[in-house]
């Protein structure tokens, strides 16, 4: 994961490019620590990448229902927002969200979550992305959002 | 930290493990006028919860982990024990990036409450990279947080459910009280 001493570009940035390149993209999860310590996955599906939460009894918010922390969710969603944007962004720019929306739909149940993002607009300075949450069926959502995106572009 | 804080904190570790799991503490609870309640919370920072690995700066989850929290807890101190509440929408605005390592701290305040339904507005700031547990160290009141602008923005939602209930705070007080008794403090 070493990134080449001449590039100014952040490590990160860097790391999308050649994972993208070697078709590795799911492996972005593991250089952010806190993607790693909630148990976030990337999964390539023909769609393109969905996000997986497994789940794990640390990230429960409310144990005696029992629930998945409304945070770890919103985290999820954001990332998934993320993933969406870094895969269909054609100049490989880090996303930095400005903002984010989150409704909370359906109780999360101690199982696992997998969310989707969708780029519903991409202009010059910002993107706008839709992101939606689920255990049982997309059709059935827990938790929805979305992301306003400032694209930082890096120096040519 | 004075019982009634030692409680809630109690409630959250054994009630809210992920919490626990990311380090969350009660600094100030209070129920508030017309029980529109307010709290402050702590999260330091930690390796394992860093979101950019080029600046260090902590992972937004860990920031909508800290208002959704912080917030919940400021509604539910005004609320009777046993109360199930959950968020019902939130909005984040990330201002600018935490610091490497130091503390976050989040002011949350209840703004209005119906029957069903409260809202809330949270705000975290980037705290003094030295605050420790003591509380001498920690001057911020409730509602007039320190003059630097916030890191964070946070406004939500939440809503009585009809599912399942809430923790019964009576209990945590209680178990605080004989766990404190136990190890031979004043209550």
């Amino acid at each position: 994961m070493s990134v080449p001493s001449a590039s100014k570009k952040p490590a990160l940035v860097s790391l999308t490019e050649r994972l993208k390149t070697e078709k590795r993209f799911q492996e972005i999860d593991q250089a952010i620590p806190y993607a790693k310590f909630i148990g976030l996955k990337t999964e390539m599906r023909p769609s393109g990448p969905v996000s997986l939460l497994p789940f794990r009894a640390e990230n429960i918010g409310n144990s005696t229902l029992p629930a998945i922390h409304g945070g770890v969710i919103a985290a999820m969603l954001e990332h998934a927002a993320a993933i969406a944007f870094l895969w269909h962004h054609e100049k490989q720019a880090m996303p930095k969200p400005v903002s984010l929306n989150i409704n909370y739909l359906r109780l999360a149940r101690p199982e696992d979550i997998v969310a989707e993002g969708q780029v519903i607009r991409e202009g010059r300075q910002t993107a706008h992305i839709a992101v939606s949450a689920w255990q049982e069926s997309p059709e059935k959502p827990i938790a929805t959002a979305t992301a306003n995106i400032l694209l930082s572009m890096p120096e040519v | 930290m004075d019982t009634y804080l030692q409680a809630l904190q109690t409630l959250l570790d054994q009630t809210v493990p992920h919490c626990r799991h990311i380090g969350l503490r009660v600094l100030k609870a209070q129920r508030g006028q017309e029980g529109l309640g307010a709290a402050v919370m702590q999260l330091k920072w930690r390796e394992d919860l860093v979101g950019d690995p080029d600046n260090g700066s902590l992972h937004h989850g860990a920031l909508t982990t800290l208002a959704d929290t912080t917030g919940g807890l400021a509604i539910y101190t005004s609320l009777p024990t046993g109360t199930p509440l959950a968020t019902l929408d939130l909005r984040l605005d990330y201002l600018k990036p935490s610091a490497a390592g130091g503390t976050l701290l989040c002011h949350a305040q209840c703004l209005k409450r119906t029957q069903k339904v409260f809202f809330m507005r949270a705000e975290i700031y980037q705290g003094p990279a030295d605050l420790e547990d003591s509380e001498s160290d920690w001057q911020h009141s409730l509602g007039a947080p320190s003059a630097a602008p916030p890191l964070a923005l946070a406004t939500g939602s939440y809503i009585i459910t009809s599912l399942g209930f809430a923790p019964s705070l009576q209990t945590a007080a209680q178990t605080a009280t004989q766990t404190a008794a136990a190890h031979g403090e004043a209550p």
